[in-house]
């Protein structure tokens, strides 16, 4: 920003004609003061043809930034500390000890069509994820619930199987915008900063102001654009020459030579979602715990970090709880590369042959990079990995949580519950790595039901040891989320969760 | 004479379209067999991690996908012919009505650069055949197998990086939509278009100048020479109209080329064309969508080439021979 002591004669003029202006224009505005107007561009990737408008649909960046300007949650997750803000719902609680939340709505808002919102149109919004052909990410939080009900027209009761005050977080997920009750064909109605007037799925989405939206200081911009950009160069392409204002989803290796350009500003956050190696623990060798801490003790996650990750990120220590996290424990051991240690317990395992570790671009380009190093380092402990490169197509399906040994990947979630109960429970269906810990999930049910926070951290903690030390999940570090604006944007907020918890649209403006 | 030669003619035009209809049909079993063979069937792709055996089973068998490969080609074949291509697996849209307005895009596209690159390339392997062993052939020749031996990719994010990143002339992402007025229109297309020239100049330049140069060594040029005829008036009245036949061919492949080429340049551009919805389709699995975009490209390329084939004749009556095993 500052033009530091490169001040030359002419710029020292420039400068002072500037001021003389300003004294002239006294009510020149200045950064940090919210402005109406203009017309922002922004783009995402992981758009497709078949994209829709129905939020059950929503499972790519694409999807959760579309959301994130059309619709509203019951909660908005915002900020570096995943806070959870009041957004439909002013506030909640928790009733029948824990055993019920209810939502309080706030009244009289206003949908794209004109419609005035009540509780009825939440619980119709939530309920279809429920449903038998919904493919949507939350559809087992949903279809686990007791009930979802409406009280009056402002409140809503959601009943739960079992006490958890971490509850609410999951209503902050971008699947669970609230549209009217009965909608059936999605062109986009909801409550959102901004009203659809054009879409063409796997192109764009155009939007405008919607001049009724409830929330009194937000959406400062007249109109809005977002681009589908899936090819990564394409998208650094069109955010370095100006033609789109905010991004998210930068690589972090092009982020120190955006850094340098003047016209640019870079957010860099570290996040919470990971690359992970995982080993069947139900599947011989893995199922010997001191195999699983051979190979954790076998990489180097400095060396990692910074070959792969360009140093933008942190330290993992095979839990899916990064150092930001709330519930984070410093006193959990964090793991070292120890070849010596490596060697003598792979050896005490008695394995031989080369170990297979499946890899592919389908996860990103830096899974293949990963694995390659992590043969190196484990070569110096003296254990063999053999990498296995599979071809894109079909890895999700036929590799993730088949393989005995995969490289995966996991996106960061609002609280550590949502991802232990996702990936690491034993009795989730999508643990991938039947890693099935009695201990553990008995720690990570006990402190959805603790009211207590200190308690609380105590069971987290515990289960951070133990996922750390006897897991089949190796997480060698957290990648960061890198954003960006052009100079003239202001108001962009970083948050834990992208583009500020998806809100950034109707929070920044023109300077 | 004049009648045999006449349906000569007419059998060899006979001959080439049945057999380009039996390519088409061919690949069309290609790509319903490619698709096929991807990992992981559309049901399952459908379901994603959601999967249990039970729905797998009910989506596979309301999909058909338990009836045999050849059942499930004829029936699609069948449909086919009649223009329905299936749905999207993924948004319900019926895969012609996802794929008509892109190829509308795609086909623009192809087209600006061919009505760009053939008179432009053609012109200077002309002018390179007149000047032959002069700097302005050597140069022409030098920078025309430069681009050549760069992929179309690369030139593309040169391309970017210099018009759209540093001088910021041009969009380095090529947005058209329905409201897009004319100008955006070109603004928007002037980079891909330029990509697409850059990349396909080469070989109808190559072609134009030494199917010219070769005509030159006949005899009658000689006799035309030996008359004092200017070498420019040569070339123009009497070379290039023996020589036209294989430049209208390399004209009509290019074009065919182009039409592939588009697939890789419009990714680079995020242009919203029928490349990128088959490579986004490919990407999700959407595999009458998939199925919809093979079979129009390739019918695309196979008539390009046809035509080629049927202009070449056309223009030249000395190849108006029946061809074996076209």
């Amino acid at each position: 920003m500052t033009e530091g002591l490169k001040l030359s004669r002419r710029r020292l003029l420039e400068l002072t004609a500037m001021s003389g202006a300003m004294v002239l224009a006294p009510r020149l505005a200045w950064a940090g003061e919210p402005q109406r107007g203009g017309h922002l561009v922004i783009s995402s990737g992981g758009a497709a043809a078949g994209d829709s408008l129905d939020p059950r649909t929503f499972n790519s960046p694409y999807g959760a930034a579309v959301s994130g300007i059309i619709y509203n949650n019951l909660i908005a997750v915002q900020g570096p500390n995943k806070e959870l803000v009041p957004e439909l719902a002013q506030r909640w609680e928790a009733i029948n000890d824990g055993l019920s939340w209810v939502f309080h709505l706030v009244e009289g808002v206003e949908f794209h069509n004109g419609k005035i919102l009540t509780s009825e149109d939440v619980v119709y919004s939530l309920r279809r994820h429920a449903e038998p052909e919904s493919r949507s990410s939350m559809r087992s939080v949903i279809s686990n619930l007791v009930d979802i009900r409406a009280d009056g027209d402002n409140r809503v009761i959601i009943d739960l199987p079992a006490v958890n005050y971490l509850f609410p977080a999951y209503m902050a997920h971008f699947t669970l915008g609230i549209i009217p009750a009965g909608t059936t064909e999605f062109t986009g109605i909801g409550t959102g900063g901004y009203k659809v007037t054009n879409f063409a799925p796997g192109e764009v989405l155009e939007l405008v102001r919607h001049e009724n939206y409830f929330k009194p200081n937000a959406a400062f911009v007249d109109s809005v654009e977002l681009l589908a950009i899936n090819d990564p160069s394409a998208l650094t392409a069109a955010f370095q020459s100006g033609q789109v204002n905010m991004t998210s989803g930068l690589d972090a290796r092009s982020a120190g030579l955006l850094e340098s350009m003047s016209s640019l500003r870079i957010f860099k956050m570290e996040g919470g979602g990971y690359i992970s190696f995982n080993m069947r623990c139900d599947i011989p060798p893995f199922d010997n715990p001191d195999m699983r801490l051979a190979l954790k003790l076998a990489v180097d996650r400095e060396d990692m970090l910074q070959r792969v990750g360009a140093g933008v990120g942190s330290i993992g220590n095979d839990t899916p709880v990064p150092s930001n996290d709330a519930v984070f424990s410093p006193n959990v051991e964090q793991k070292r590369y120890d070849p010596e240690r490596a060697r003598a317990l792979f050896e005490s395992v008695g394995y031989t042959g080369t170990i297979v570790l499946h890899t592919s671009d389908a996860i990103s380009s830096r899974a293949v990079d990963m694995a390659t190093v992590f043969q190196e380092h484990a070569a110096r402990a003296g254990i063999p990995i053999e990498v296995q490169r599979d071809p894109a197509d079909g890895y999700w399906n036929s590799v993730v949580g088949v393989a005995p040994f995969h490289v995966s990947a996991r996106s960061a979630r609002p609280t550590a519950d949502a991802i232990f109960s996702t990936a690491f429970l034993g009795t989730s269906e999508n643990n991938e790595c039947k890693w099935v810990n009695e201990e553990f999930d008995a720690a990570i049910i006990a402190a959805r039901a603790e009211e207590n926070l200190e308690r609380r951290l105590a069971l987290y903690e515990r289960a951070q040891e133990i996922c750390s030390v006897d897991g089949g999940t190796m997480i060698p570090f957290f990648s960061a989320t890198v954003q960006g604006t052009s100079a003239d944007v202001d108001g962009f907020n970083v948050g834990a969760v992208e583009l500020n918890g998806y809100r950034a649209v109707e929070q920044v403006w023109f300077t | 004479m004049t009648l045999m030669q006449g349906s000569a003619v007419r059998s060899f035009v006979v001959a080439r379209i049945a057999s380009g209809l039996v390519s088409i049909l061919f690949i069309s079993f290609l790509v319903f067999l490619g698709t096929a063979l991807l990992p992981g069937d559309a049901a399952t792709a459908m379901l994603g991690q959601e999967a249990t055996p039970e729905l797998v089973e009910s989506l596979r068998q309301a999909l058909g996908l338990d009836q045999p490969l050849l059942i499930r080609y004829l029936d699609w074949l069948w449909d086919a012919l009649h223009g329905d291509f299936g749905v999207s697996l993924s948004n319900g849209q019926p895969a012609m009505a996802m794929l008509l307005p892109r190829l509308e895009n795609s086909l623009i596209l192809a087209f600006s650069a061919a009505v760009i690159v053939l008179p432009l390339a053609i012109s200077i392997g002309l002018f390179a055949a007149i000047k032959k062993g002069r700097p302005f052939d050597t140069m022409s020749g030098l920078v025309s197998a430069l681009f050549l031996s760069m992929p179309s990719f690369m030139i593309g994010y040169v391309l970017i990086y210099v018009f759209a990143v540093e001088f910021r002339l041009f969009p380095a992402v090529s947005s058209v939509r329905a409201s897009t007025s004319l100008t955006g229109w070109v603004w928007a297309l002037t980079l891909p278009v330029l990509t697409l020239v850059l990349v396909a100049q080469s070989h109808v330049l190559k072609v134009t100048r030494a199917a010219v140069l070769g005509v030159m060594g006949s005899d009658y040029i000689l006799m035309a020479e030996t008359k004092g005829i200017p070498r420019i008036r040569i070339i123009l009245l009497h070379a290039l109209p023996n020589a036209l036949s294989s430049i209208v061919s390399i004209c009509m492949i290019t074009m065919a080329h182009l039409i592939v080429d588009v697939v890789v340049i419009e990714a680079v551009f995020s242009y919203p064309g029928m490349g990128k919805l088959m490579v986004d389709a490919v990407a999700y699995r959407d595999i009458p969508v998939v199925q919809a975009c093979g079979v129009l490209f390739s019918a695309i390329f196979v008539v390009l080439n046809m035509l080629a084939d049927l202009l070449g004749v056309l223009v030249n009556p000395r190849q108006r021979l029946p061809r074996r095993g076209a």
